[in-house]
């Protein structure tokens, strides 16, 4: 089976595109969660241009995260407040790494 | 001063352009009938910009008179240009939905109106909401985001965009408004012929992969 993009789930091909290996941490939280851990994950170049921009990538996070709550059931106002907290976390260890 | 393209090339795109704005005038018209007799309201007011970081696009039709709009009104600049350059690299293949998530705002944007307003893409100018625009905006997307239908106004353009390129052996291809504006500066500066876009599209794509 050909691997997909972790962003945007089109297939991939690895030759082409961001190979991101997992480190123990990583795959442990993806074999809880999924059963089944993956070496490594694959990002296709366009939606890894978008990850390497700050404010874009945030965003994206963000979006996918009020998204999902919100095809959990979670009602929208809800999920719009978690994800503001979420962002803000975010931002909160991305300065934290970086100084 | 803009480059002039050849006397038949500016004759068929004049009458696509011609063309295209009598689509989008019927569609508007329809519109306005439907909110006269009160079976369709339109939410949309002055001021909310959630749709300019929708992923909008437009053809290279679109991109050739939008660039001339700007240049003519003088707003064409060196600062709107890295503007469309750093908007391209963000979305230029990009999958829509990642596009739409990532709040990448439109570089016609500024300080929350349009650059370009009365020049802007059928793809904006057709986009109506519904509902409550709350829901309009890109992380609130949602089976609550109504709009009016357009796909038979965007297909009708996209022939007839098609069809007048067909002549250069080229396809209609939806492009990022950034994109379709620098083609159109290249083609403006005589860096590019419009025999050859084609082939730089498709490097262009490949290249975006790699």
């Amino acid at each position: 089976m050909k691997p997909t993009c972790v962003v945007c789930n089109q297939p991939v091909d690895i030759d082409h595109c961001q190979r991101l290996p997992l480190n123990n941490e990583e795959r442990s939280v993806i074999q809880a969660v999924e059963g089944v851990a993956p070496q490594e994950l694959y990002c296709c170049h366009p939606c890894w241009r978008v990850l390497q921009d700050p404010n874009a990538a945030s965003q994206l996070m963000k979006g996918i995260y009020q998204q999902s709550a919100q095809l959990a059931g979670v009602p929208s106002h809800e999920a719009e407040r978690q994800a503001d907290v979420y962002h803000a976390r975010l931002l909160e260890r991305t300065k934290a790494r970086n100084t | 001063m803009t480059r002039r393209l050849p006397l038949a090339t500016e004759h068929a795109f004049s009458h696509a352009r011609q063309s295209r704005i009598s689509e989008v005038s019927r569609f508007e018209a329809q519109l306005h009938q439907q909110r006269a007799e009160k079976t369709l309201r339109t939410t949309c007011t002055r001021g909310c910009h959630h749709c300019c970081y929708y992923p909008m696009t437009c053809s290279l039709l679109e991109g050739i008179e939008l660039h001339h709009h700007l240049k003519g009104k003088g707003l064409w600049s060196a600062p709107l240009q890295k503007a469309c350059v750093m908007h391209v690299g963000k979305t230029w293949a990009l999958p829509h939905p990642v596009w739409l998530l990532s709040m990448i705002p439109c570089p016609l944007l500024q300080e929350g109106e349009c650059l370009a307003y009365d020049a802007r893409p059928v793809d904006c100018r057709t986009i109506w909401a519904k509902g409550d625009p709350h829901y309009c905006h890109p992380h609130r997307f949602s089976v609550e985001t109504p709009f009016v239908d357009r796909k038979q106004v965007q297909a009708e353009v996209a022939r007839i965009d098609d069809a007048a390129l067909q002549r250069y052996r080229l396809v209609y291809i939806p492009l990022p408004i950034s994109k379709a504006l620098l083609l159109a500066e290249a083609l403006d500066r005589g860096e590019l012929e419009l025999e050859e876009l084609g082939a730089k599209l498709y490097a262009d794509y490949q290249k975006a992969h790699q």
